[in-house]
């Protein structure tokens, strides 16, 4: 598969479990307690502040400029999506950034509480974008994985490789 | 709009902490310099919380009103914000969240939450004791208080 265009269409189911209990390996791809998490509500200003938030944790992991910026950009299209699908039909609720930075990796989750993703919700014109989201985050970072279910909430966890990784 | 940041105390926590309190700053209308302050102040925080945390993480809650940003560190052990407060002390500058901020220990059952109020005129316009019998910062802040 092109790294660059393709990501993994997989969907897993999303576990019952408090967006800000530690993770756990049987169902997240890191386990222990995050190195930060932030909470806001899903709306369109909590973008920046998560925003400020990646550039301070990549500035601390002595990320490159461009690694950053690959960093925000991926992140800030899963938090938009959360922002304009996950309440939708109701007042904006909770939004959890998790980082987790284990040896030269990080991962990252976005998490939500909202009505989630479903076959019907995710084709067929659902969405008002051009739909280029999954895959702009699949080519900048090196995994996707989502985890979701109908009226389940949503999860997306990027993972970085901090040595380069895929720019390597 | 609130933000609450759970985090592991240290140098990666503080600069998290750091961008996201400046960014609130920056929302709720405060000069740039008090912007920086705020920025100062929650990575001190949280770069030093270690020694002074109940459990391993620190939580903060970062309140935006008018005018004003209120960072609220929890939980925090018996002593722990004295502590954290001491830990963030620069040689010739003294306790550095002090120096920026107002600050208050609020008790909790079985520990302190320690509150840092930031507002355009720094703890130099309300020196003396406040109202809840907590610490008041006797020195102005670092950075000039635009209007």
């Amino acid at each position: 598969m092109d790294r660059r265009f393709g990501y993994v269409p997989v969907i897993e189911p999303t576990e019952d479990r408090s967006p800000l209990a530690p993770a756990t390996a049987a169902v997240d791809p890191v386990s222990g307690p995050s190195t930060a998490s932030l909470e806001l509500p899903a709306v369109a200003e909590s973008l920046t502040v998560v925003r400020q938030m990646l550039t301070g944790l990549g500035e601390a992991l002595a990320l490159e400029a461009a690694a950053i910026g690959d960093l925000k950009i991926a992140v800030s299209e899963a938090c938009a999506n959360c922002c304009l699908h996950a309440y939708r039909d109701t007042a904006a609720g909770p939004m959890w950034v998790h980082c987790f930075v284990r040896e030269s990796t990080l991962w990252i989750a976005v998490i939500d509480h909202g009505i989630g993703m479903g076959p019907t919700r995710l084709g067929e014109g659902a969405s008002p974008g051009l739909g280029l989201g999954l895959p702009l985050m699949a080519a900048l970072s090196d995994e996707l994985r989502l985890r979701a279910g109908v009226e389940r909430g949503s999860e997306v966890w990027l993972r970085f490789e901090l040595n380069g990784g895929r720019r390597a | 709009m609130s933000a609450r940041l759970e985090l592991d105390p240290g140098p990666v926590g503080g600069a998290v902490a750091g961008r996201v309190a400046a960014c609130l700053a920056a929302r709720v209308g405060l000069s740039v310099g008090r912007v920086e302050d705020a920025r100062l102040a929650a990575e001190a925080i949280a770069h030093h919380a270690g020694g002074a945390v109940r459990d391993t993480r620190l939580v903060l809650v970062l309140e935006p009103s008018a005018g004003e940003l209120v960072i609220r560190a929890t939980p925090l052990a018996r002593g722990g914000a004295e502590r954290l407060l001491r830990a963030s002390a620069v040689p010739s500058l003294g306790p550095l969240v002090e120096r920026l901020a107002r600050t208050r220990v609020d008790s909790q059952d079985d520990g302190e939450i320690l509150v840092v109020e930031l507002d355009a005129d720094g703890p130099a316009a309300s020196a003396g004791p406040s109202e809840s019998g907590g610490r008041a910062g006797s020195a102005g802040p670092v950075s000039d208080a635009a209007p």
